[in-house]
């Protein structure tokens, strides 16, 4: 059951999003945000703000990254209502973010520059109080499956994440992708190693070479800073068995399944529906997450071994690679797929649970960890100068 | 039901194990009927060499390279960064190979 927006797009949660064009209002926005859940508490599912340190002193590329990565959280389908916030001095200015955003609903959106009002606070409640009228009526509808776009992702990897609890969300993808839904994959330095793999999955030759295009450039942009392309695994992967980034990517691309790969992605470049595509972005976590929800993921699924507390603005699935995580850490893990270890159950059973759980978290019937945890936060890659 | 996995052989082609919990030196594992000797302590998720590996030779897990022992490796041992190093250089040429692999994963043996 989902929110099915005039688009066609399905939302797995119906919010008030608070977006805002530069780091210098993260504080105004965040505390429009804190009393416009109080007082709107019980009406949609949540006001969210969602701070970051961009928006000036940028040029180029680098500005129009985060434009693209904001525009993408403007217009996703799990925002019944977008309040932008802006300052008016910024680089990345208010009427620029709203022309590349394009086609966000009108009366579902609302903005306006800090240096324009009295009380930015005050504005943005009274805003927000118009966004809530427009999006309380919102009603889940039954919706296939294949409306939903899963963003595949894993963070805090360790020996065991490529035989448990990547090769489990690669059958997710396998099975999301054959029934006509999108899966995202991305964090492009974890594929060097494996990107033969992906290439001579490419559904044409088009694909294939957009995917060369993709990891070509990646490389460059490390070689640019004068920076070896293999320096990957953290103390962390490294504690936890991965010895070279070649055995950390043939892990992680486990996360694909052995789905075809349809499209290729620029960073912030939004999904097309259906099929699995990949994303250009690094691997940090929450930059990668924030990429994926960006390009329209409505949930992820993170595996991880080592954990990780983090959480994003979509309902963030972590699944641990191995047991002892998930008993030491129960609040930070919706699944262990370290039970695949354990000679208890199979593959294809433990993907059917997972497959039931994300139905009904993307249905609102449960909440994931991070939702409990109040864990949801964005960032933006940033490879530019700074002025 | 199965009894739970000392170690996993993801690939039939691999040259290593990996420990599906920390293992002492001395056990003995059996994978697909062979037994091995753990020459050292093996941590939880970490690599067991099933074969003798030479200085230079290329390390295979997943039924792909990851890397190339720098140190003589005995059957057995602890395989990880103080006798493995990556492969990866820089940027290189792709040829558009559209045949699929063989799925590493469907092999998964259990030790």
């Amino acid at each position: 059951m989902g929110y099915r927006r005039p688009n066609g797009r399905v939302g797995t949660r119906n919010e008030i999003w608070i977006l805002n064009t530069v780091g210098c209002v993260n504080r105004a926005a965040e505390r429009i945000a804190h009393e416009g859940a109080d007082r709107f508490a019980g009406t949609i599912d949540g006001v969210y703000s969602f701070s970051h340190p961009y928006g000036c002193g940028q040029l180029g590329d680098d500005l129009e990254n985060t434009q693209r990565v904001l525009a993408g959280l403007m217009r996703h389908p799990n925002a019944g209502g977008v309040l932008v916030l802006g300052l008016g001095c910024e680089s990345n200015q208010l009427d620029c973010l709203l022309a590349l955003a394009g086609d966000v609903e009108r009366e579902r959106l609302r903005f306006f520059n800090s240096q324009d009002v009295t009380d930015e606070v005050e504005a943005g409640l009274s805003a927000l109080t118009e966004l809530v009228t427009a999006t309380e009526g919102d009603a889940r509808v039954e919706c296939p499956a294949s409306d939903l776009v899963l963003g595949h992702k894993c963070g805090g990897s360790d020996g065991l994440s490529g035989i448990t609890a990547n090769p489990l969300v690669g059958r997710i993808a396998d099975r999301l992708t054959g029934l006509g839904g999108g899966v995202i994959l991305t964090e492009v330095p974890e594929m060097f190693g494996a990107e033969q793999l992906l290439m001579n999955r490419a559904a044409d030759e088009a694909v294939f070479r957009d995917i060369v295009a993709m990891i070509n450039d990646f490389k460059e942009y490390f070689l640019r800073h004068g920076q070896p392309v293999h320096e990957n695994p953290s103390p962390g992967n490294i504690a936890g068995g991965l010895s070279t980034l070649e055995e950390k990517s043939l892990g992680a691309i486990q996360k694909g399944g052995q789905a075809t790969v349809t499209q290729v992605l620029r960073y912030g470049e939004p999904a097309a529906p259906g099929g699995l595509s990949l994303l250009e972005s690094p691997g940090n976590d929450a930059i990668s997450s924030t990429a994926l929800v960006a390009s329209g993921a409505t949930l992820l699924l993170f595996t991880t071994g080592r954990g990780t507390p983090l959480g994003f603005p979509v309902p963030t699935l972590k699944i641990s690679s191995n047991s002892a995580i998930a008993e030491k850490k129960p609040h930070w893990i919706d699944l262990n797929a370290g039970a695949l270890l354990d000679g208890t159950t199979s593959l294809d059973g433990l993907a059917d649970a997972l497959f039931a759980l994300i139905l009904d978290v993307a249905s609102g019937r449960t909440l994931a960890s991070n939702e409990r945890q109040g864990a949801r936060e964005i960032a933006i890659w940033k490879e530019g100068v700074t002025l | 039901m199965t009894a739970a996995p000392q170690a996993i052989r993801i690939h039939p082609a691999d040259d290593v194990l990996v420990a599906v919990r920390a293992l002492a030196a001395g056990n003995e594992i059996t994978v697909e009927g062979e037994r091995i000797v753990l020459a050292e302590d093996i941590p939880a998720g970490h690599k067991i060499a099933l074969r003798p590996l030479a200085p230079g030779e290329p390390v295979v897990k997943y039924g792909f390279p990851i890397g190339t022992a720098t140190a003589p490796i005995a059957r057995g041992s602890w395989v990880h960064t103080h006798n493995l190093k990556t492969s990866l250089a820089g940027v290189l040429e792709y040829r558009y190979e559209p045949a699929s692999p063989p799925d590493p994963l469907s092999a998964m043996r259990r030790g």
